[in-house]
């Protein structure tokens, strides 16, 4: 028990200590709906984002319902992230940071001969921070844009499998969210007051992912004998969030509301399609196509000329040297890599604002019983986003994400004799 | 190996925290921001469209000063009003003098007519409040003379700051506050009035320290009892004074009078289809400036009053004295060495800003002068039908 307090303690410390402060990211988070960030679990994280066709029993997936049908013990995790951004846009460099509290899940199976099962969890869906000033000395103005917030996920996942080897689900989705964008203005003019506009936008509302995973192809195809590769599918529903905008502006003697609208944000359709190839029971590879069509994002009505349709392509793999307690301790560690490429939904300047990342991890027991165990997840990313080219900014990001994860018999009903 | 993920935990954890704390903004990354995105500055300038004279019946109150005199059609009376106590040992004294003195600390078209300037104390009868009489209800006051001698104005020195004025007061009408103070079945109603003697006019309207200053009126009473002379002081009390005149003497510009309240409106159009608009309520103003000309001498500042007007933010297309005070500005002269076509500036920048940011509220600036309800301060400004001069509006404003 203490095992668990310890860390969660810390967690929670760190992540209060660090949202008191915003414009930790990049001015890329600026546009739309801010950084969008697919994180769906350390283990996805670390291998390169996938897990679309992942039906492991022993951990959560968070991107496709139907991969929660194997589940045999009661599931639980909890993800906190670091994340460093060294930004160059030619002309300057910085280096910014933060750490937060990322996620956190709960999954349980409730009847296995049917793939049933449950998750709860709640994930960052996007993130808004950014903190950039610019003093032009021809109008005599420092103008300062200052941006946090962001969009969370709360979702409620279930999976069934109507025949053999073949799963289904649904994840409902509740975004919810702020967004406060601030501007402030200083003069080099004496006797001019400074002032600042602050755009405080409200958004929330529901949207559906529905999953379908096969185990097996390979066996069903008659290409093997054993089953060795899953393939699975999603498709998000996209939705229409409910948004309220306000717009203080702090004048010389005064604050005053300036604008006050209601409306929609308009989050758009998704596809994605993995493959999972298991070899061997100790070496799993994944690869995912993720593509969302952003051109048909709009906010209250209008569709930023700033965003595009968003394609990603990631790879992975997991190595699992000995699931046998007895053996040496290094043998019992997971092993994770993977690597992604994503044309993310920004086109800046006519340019995509592209994504390279490597990543890697390690998922170490922290104890083990014959009822349950618990894994301490290192995860660690590396990428580049976007170019000094063109106007725009190069952000070296690095992301290192720390999370428990285990299992326990919680809620399951011991057989009877 | 020993292995102790607990301490592995603690380690990462802190090291994240101490990394996890964002540094101050730079400007990496601010080409990105879309031109849209970025405010610019702007200067432009609006003539005014239109402008208001009016004159409305005004409660002076206890306003810092209590006028009286004759001056340019104007006549101002004064009334104060003593809140006496009198010991009752009094009940059977002998009143010897009494005196009542003022401190003058205004004065406005001072002048000395051929005969010394003279003012007349009476005594008034009817109930009154400062905080509720105007001068429509003077004509329903009624006042009776005294046997007091009257104020005599000798010499325009008079109005150096701390100079008094005293003249000898009716003992009888002390005696007989006296009486009235000891029945305790009358009102205690001890007031008395300031007015010009009749037939001395032109010269000038002079302004006295009200109750509660540091100089207030002071009535002291000199009174004999067993042979001993003793003495009673009485300086707690209220004032106010009515100034009228009528009608509002043609002055064909924009035109403010502090005393007989002849206030103005100027109006400006900042909205399209103006031209030169400020078409967004996004609009941060920077600096808003109303240049005022002055009619050629048309102006009139009184001794202890600065040269200025004030423009407060006009709350009402139909009621023209209403006014949403928070928002102010001074106007002054740009330049004291200028002798004809005189530029008075204020300094609008919040009222021009609530006027961008609720279009609707925009009545104008309205035009008062500085103590209007304690001096008779004028002046005359060109109208907005003067070209030339018509009172315009510099802004200096940033906008997306």
């Amino acid at each position: 028990m203490k095992t668990v307090k310890f860390p969660v303690l810390l967690l929670l410390a760190t992540a209060m200590s660090c949202r008191l402060f915003a414009g930790d990211g990049s001015i890329y988070s600026s546009f739309g709906v801010g950084e969008i960030l697919t994180f769906a679990g350390n283990r996805s994280a670390a291998m390169g984002g996938t897990g679309i066709a992942s039906l492991n029993g022993g951990s959560i997936n968070l991107l496709n319902p139907a991969g929660l049908g194997q589940l045999s013990r009661t599931q639980y995790s909890g993800d906190f992230q670091y994340q460093g951004y060294s930004l160059n846009d030619g002309s300057g460099s910085a280096f910014l940071s933060s750490a937060n509290f990322q996620s956190a899940a709960l999954a349980f199976p409730v009847y296995n001969d049917y793939g049933i099962g449950f998750a709860f969890s709640i994930t960052p869906f996007s993130r808004r921070a950014y903190n950039v000033t610019d003093n032009d000395i021809t109008t005599g103005i420092t103008q300062t844009y200052t941006g946090k917030g962001g969009l969370s996920s709360a979702q409620f996942a279930f999976s069934f499998s109507p025949v053999q080897d073949l799963y289904f689900g649904i994840t409902t989705h509740y975004l919810f969210g702020n967004f406060d964008d601030v501007q402030k203005l200083e003069y080099d003019s004496t006797g001019y007051f400074t002032t600042d506009a602050d755009k405080n936008v409200s958004t929330h509302g529901f949207a559906f992912t529905f999953g379908g995973l096969f185990a097996g192809i390979d066996r069903a195809l008659g290409v093997s004998d054993e089953k060795h590769v899953n393939i699975g599918a999603t498709l998000f529903s996209g939705a229409t969030l409910s948004s309220d905008e306000q717009i203080f502006q702090n004048f010389s003697t005064s604050q005053e509301t300036t604008n006050v609208s209601s409306g929609t944000t308009k989050i758009p359709l998704g596809l994605a399609l993995g493959l999972e190839y298991d070899l061997g029971d100790k070496i799993i590879f994944t690869g995912d196509a993720q593509f969302q069509q952003w051109s048909q994002y709009t906010y209250m009505g209008v569709h930023p000329q700033e965003i595009q349709n968003s394609m990603r392509v990631g790879i992975g793999t997991e190595f699992l040297p000995s699931r046998t307690l007895s053996e040496p301790y290094y043998r019992q560690v997971i092993y994770r890599a993977g690597g992604y490429v994503d044309e993310s939904y920004l086109k800046i300047n006519g340019q995509s604002v592209n994504e390279y990342f490597v990543t890697g991890g390690i998922g170490v027991p922290v104890f083990s019983t014959p009822g349950s165990e618990a894994r301490l997840n290192i995860g660690l990313e590396y990428g580049i986003r976007g170019s000094t080219t063109n106007g725009l900014e190069r952000d070296s990001i690095t992301r290192l994400t720390i999370s428990l994860t285990g299992s326990d018999t919680w809620f399951i009903q011991p057989e009877v004799q | 190996m020993n292995v102790y993920p607990k301490r592995i935990i603690a380690v990462l954890f802190l090291l994240a925290a101490f990394a996890g704390c964002s540094q101050s903004p730079t400007s990496v990354g601010k080409k990105i921001i879309p031109a849209a995105g970025k405010y610019t500055s702007h200067d432009t300038s609006f003539a005014s469209v239109g402008d208001t004279t009016f004159k409305f019946a005004q409660v002076n109150g206890s306003s810092s000063s209590f006028l009286v005199g004759n001056s340019s059609s104007i006549d101002a009376k004064a009334l104060l009003l003593f809140l006496a106590t009198f010991p009752d040992t009094m009940a059977s004294v002998q009143i010897d003098t009494a005196k009542l003195t003022l401190s003058a600390d205004y004065g406005w078209n001072v002048a000395l007519p051929p005969a010394p300037g003279q003012f007349e104390i009476k005594e008034v009868l009817s109930a009154w409040s400062a905080a509720t009489v105007t001068g429509d209800s003077l004509n329903g006051l009624a006042m009776v003379p005294t046997n007091s001698a009257n104020f005599v104005i000798t010499s325009q020195d008079t109005l150096s700051v701390g100079r008094t004025l005293t003249a000898q007061f009716d003992t009888s009408l002390v005696r007989k506050w006296i009486n009235i103070y000891t029945d305790t079945l009358l009102p205690r109603f001890f007031s008395i009035a300031l007015v010009t003697k009749p037939g001395m006019t032109n010269f000038g309207i002079w302004g006295f320290s009200q109750f509660g200053s540091s100089s207030p009126p002071n009535l002291e009473i000199i009174y004999e009892k067993n042979g001993v002379k003793d003495s009673v002081s009485l300086s707690i009390g209220q004032g106010t004074f009515f100034a009228t005149t009528n009608p509002i003497q043609p002055s064909g510009g924009i035109q403010t009078q502090g005393g007989i309240s002849i206030y103005s409106l100027v109006k400006f159009n900042l909205n399209p289809p103006a031209f030169d608009s400020i078409p967004s309520n996004k609009v941060v103003i920077n600096n808003a400036t109303l240049l005022m000309t002055l009619k050629n001498s048309q102006r009139a500042i009184g001794y202890g009053m600065p040269d200025s007007v004030v423009a407060y933010f006009a709350g009402s297309a139909t009621n023209f004295d209403t006014i949403a005070a928070t928002y102010y500005g001074y106007g002054y002269r740009k330049d004291t060495t200028q002798t004809t076509n005189i530029v008075y500036t204020f300094n609008l920048t919040s009222m021009v800003q609530q006027w961008i940011n609720a279009p609707s509220g925009n009545f104008g600036a309205q035009l008062r002068a500085v103590g209007t309800n304690s001096a008779v301060d004028s002046h005359v400004f060109y109208s907005s039908k003067d070209t030339a001069y018509a009172p315009r509006l510099l802004i200096t404003y940033t906008r997306k």
